[in-house]
């Protein structure tokens, strides 16, 4: 009977029990991992010899890893990544809302000015575009609110990574963080116009925002109250203070998902009471970004893997229009106020310069749209997933040499 | 800069007796990380223009700002001017979302981080002195005492050794370096100390004499003028003053002014009542009780130059106080004056302040932040956002 058992009938019946069968079967996980890894790699690469931040390496090496895996390492585990992603994006954005000085918006009112401007330029301008494209007005006013704010993850990577600190680099923190919050409130409001869910209810079209606006600060009171009563005992600048904060900005994702609120709106304003609901001053924990280092590089490796070789060319020149048009926007409304806002018209243009990244969330809305409403994948479609795909290579790059030129590099 | 060498002092301009004039280096602080911020340029840029007595220049590195009254007849002249400018730059600051402080030091800069200001000056000292140049990231009061003539400026200068030390501890708000508690009131002056031509200005009483020494030192090529001496006292002849340097920036401009008055009581009555006639050997004890001063403050101990007896130097300072007490009157400055010696009775100065800030808060930051608001002149601030 024994023998039976070394009968090598099929090359998939293991040798013994207790070996692998061959050949391995190996799971996504590891390919994600290694993924991850060639990132880092990349990154380092890209930094010593090109000088250029890490983050930019990340989505080539996703595009990469989509042509030669296909996009299924992605489908194949769409709930745990999208965990991963929302707590890389929350910790982000709570860092960035707490980069928000509200009493500098009130001692200067140009800045809120500038802030008013840039984006209701973009909108105006994206809008103009897609308007002249053909595109019915409610998708084309989704889009222009999706264009209206700049990639916060962009922004904080690569000014926390080139170590930046002055005039552009501040502004450009608080205008993220602004841009970021009206743009996801008017994509809420699109999105609902779009579905028709409002159906002439204008009860319910003006409750929508005040709920996003209203729940999304209660639960970024909620957290920062944690966080500040906490400080009272312990010493968060410690390592394993950021374990506990860490889990308590878990905690909120859950409630915020709970409370079908958007996490974007939630952890900035949390970011934003933490900072200002106290007078003592805040400084971020030292350890906690790394702790979200991984999920970081994991957050652009997966925008990449959205990336396709096809979306960069078929856009074609509309999407550099549509490009250009959004960052010429974004560009004037900052110079309109560079001087009574107290910047030099130099810190001006690359101000304006430096808020060109697009929000990754822009392809995921895009194609969104596209299942919506076919009769747009032939017309708006590839053009906003290309210019999508463009900035989402172009954008880091355009933000460390706009803070380079600004003198504000300190590496 | 030229590098035409001037081998002649400039001629001392003849100013009124007593008269004063007060700089203050300042500290520019991100309002993100309450570390200093190399916003020098950003905040002269907004500064170019607007209405203000006085005049607000570059420092050593772009961390740093200066700024200075016109000439002030009395304490509260500059009082005024320091006022006036300190909320011009304030509200300038506020636009930027920078903030401005006071003391000596910044309690947790590191000065590898520092730059140096972009001008041609500044590189070229930033060449001579490494990486000191940068180590000078501190700020300073200095203050401008107006003399009729250059003669009696040398026997000033020399009569006021003796109350250096009073100075430092009045205005020592220095204890924090790089993070850490050096234990010293004023640590700040012992970044002074590693330039090698710092100290005290040579004994010469007459200014043909001062003249002659100071063509040998620029034969030497030493120095090329007389910015190359950080002398803890030095004549200013440009502005016909003596310039006093010992003083740590307050830790608000009302403590400037007072120690300015201070000091303006202190040569009046040294020049109308000539207690004491300068002796080279009143040098023998200056550097102990100078050093007394930065480690102690008022509990340091004074050696009374010419004589063996010690005394604490809060009392010398009291002592002091009587003793100038009608000159003071006389300049308008007895409400200086009280409320300096409220505050030596009490023993306190900045470094005690902020000593005991960092106690009850336990971060340097928040030290910082409330440094910050001190110097603002709103101790008691609103927080950002009430209404959440």
């Amino acid at each position: 009977m024994i023998p039976d058992a070394f009968n090598m009938s099929s090359i998939n019946e293991p040798l013994a029990f207790f070996l692998p069968a061959w050949p391995l079967v190996l799971s996504s996980p590891l390919w994600i991992a290694l993924a991850v890894a060639l990132a880092a790699l990349a990154g380092e690469w890209v930094r010593r010899y090109l000088g250029l931040p890490r983050i930019t390496a990340y989505p080539m090496v996703g595009m990469l890893v989509a042509t030669v895996a296909g996009d299924r390492l992605v489908a194949e585990h769409d709930e745990w990544l999208r965990w991963g992603l929302n707590v890389a994006l929350a910790i982000l954005l709570f860092e960035l809302g707490s980069r928000v000085d509200l009493r500098w918006l009130r001692h200067n009112r140009w800045l809120l000015a500038t802030s008013f401007g840039e984006s209701l330029a973009a909108f105006a301008a994206i809008f103009a575009i897609s308007r002249y494209l053909g595109i019915a007005s409610e998708p084309a006013a989704l889009l222009a609110a999706i264009g209206m704010s700049t990639s916060p993850a962009v922004i904080m990577r690569v000014v926390t990574e080139s170590n930046a600190q002055g005039q552009v680099s501040t502004r450009l923190l608080v205008l993220t963080a602004l841009n970021t919050i009206y743009s996801v409130v008017t994509i809420h409001l699109a999105m609902g116009m779009l579905h028709q869910h409002y159906s002439g209810d204008w009860v319910l079209a003006i409750s929508h925002p005040l709920y996003l606006l209203g729940a999304g600060l209660i639960v970024g009171k909620l957290l920062a109250m944690t966080i500040s009563r906490l400080r009272h005992w312990l010493t968060l600048r410690d390592e394993y203070a950021s374990i506990i904060l860490l889990s308590i900005v878990l905690m909120t994702i859950g409630l915020i998902e709970a409370l079908r609120l958007p996490v974007t709106l939630c952890m900035l304003f949390a970011g934003i009471v933490l900072r200002n609901g106290e007078r003592r001053a805040w400084v971020f924990p030292e350890h906690f970004g790394s702790v979200s280092g991984v999920l970081v590089v994991l957050l652009f490796l997966v925008v990449g893997i959205q990336i396709k070789m096809e979306h960069l060319l078929t856009g074609g020149a509309l999407a550099l229009l549509l490009i250009g048009a959004r960052s010429l926007a974004k560009l004037g409304g900052v110079l309109l106020f560079a001087r009574p806002a107290g910047i030099s018209w130099r810190q001006g243009l690359l101000l304006g310069l430096a808020l060109s990244p697009a929000a990754g969330p822009v392809m995921v809305a895009a194609s969104d749209l596209g299942h919506i409403y076919p009769e747009l994948q032939a017309t708006l479609i590839p053009v906003a997933m290309s210019a999508a795909a463009i900035m989402e290579l172009a954008g880091p790059i355009i933000v460390a040499l706009c803070l380079k030129w600004s003198g504000e590099r300190r590496e | 800069m030229n590098n035409e060498i001037d081998n002649n002092l400039p001629d001392f301009s003849k100013s009124e007796a007593l008269t004063l004039g007060i700089e203050l280096e300042l500290q520019i602080v991100g309002g993100q990380d309450y570390d200093l911020i190399g916003a020098a340029p950003d905040l002269l840029r907004e500064m170019a223009g607007r209405e203000h007595p006085g005049d607000v220049k570059p420092e050593i590195t772009d961390s740093m700002i200066e700024l200075s009254t016109g000439i002030c007849r009395d304490y509260q002249d500059a009082l005024g001017q320091l006022r006036s400018i300190r909320n011009q730059l304030v509200h300038q600051a506020d636009r930027l979302g920078i903030l401005l402080s006071g003391g000596g030091t910044h309690p947790f800069q590191h000065w590898g981080k520092q730059a140096i200001f972009d001008a041609p000056r500044f590189h070229q000292l930033s060449q001579l002195y490494g990486y000191l140049a940068k180590q000078f990231t501190i700020f300073g009061q200095h203050v401008h005492i107006g003399c009729t003539c250059p003669d009696r400026a040398l026997w000033l200068l020399h009569a006021f050794n003796r109350y250096i030390p009073h100075l430092i501890a009045l205005s020592a708000a220095s204890p924090f370096v790089q993070g850490i508690d050096t234990g010293f009131q004023s640590a700040r002056l012992n970044s002074v100390f590693a330039f090698p031509l710092s100290g005290r200005a040579p004994f010469v009483l007459s200014w043909d004499e001062f003249n002659a020494y100071y063509r040998k030192m620029i034969a030497t090529g030493v120095v090329k003028s007389m910015k190359d001496f950080y002398w803890d006292i030095r004549p200013k002849p440009e502005f016909g003053t003596i310039e006093l340097r010992v003083m740590d920036t307050p830790r608000t401009v009302e403590r400037a002014a007072q120690i300015a008055a201070y000091a303006q009581a202190v040569a009046r009555y040294l020049l109308e009542e000539k207690p004491t006639e300068p002796r080279e050997d009143d040098y023998l004890v200056y550097t102990f009780n100078r050093f007394q001063a930065c480690r102690f403050g008022y509990d340091g101990t004074l050696v009374v130059p010419g004589t063996a007896e010690q005394r604490n130097i809060g009392d010398d300072i009291i002592r002091t106080m009587a003793a100038i007490e009608m000159h003071a009157y006389d300049l308008g400055a007895t409400e200086a004056l009280n409320l300096l010696r409220t505050e030596v009775l009490q023993a306190r100065n900045g470094a005690g302040e902020i000593r005991q800030t960092y106690a009850s808060e336990g971060s340097l930051e928040e030290l910082v932040r409330q440094s910050c608001e001190l110097w603002a002149g709103r101790a008691w601030v609103e927080p950002g956002w009430r209404w959440v």
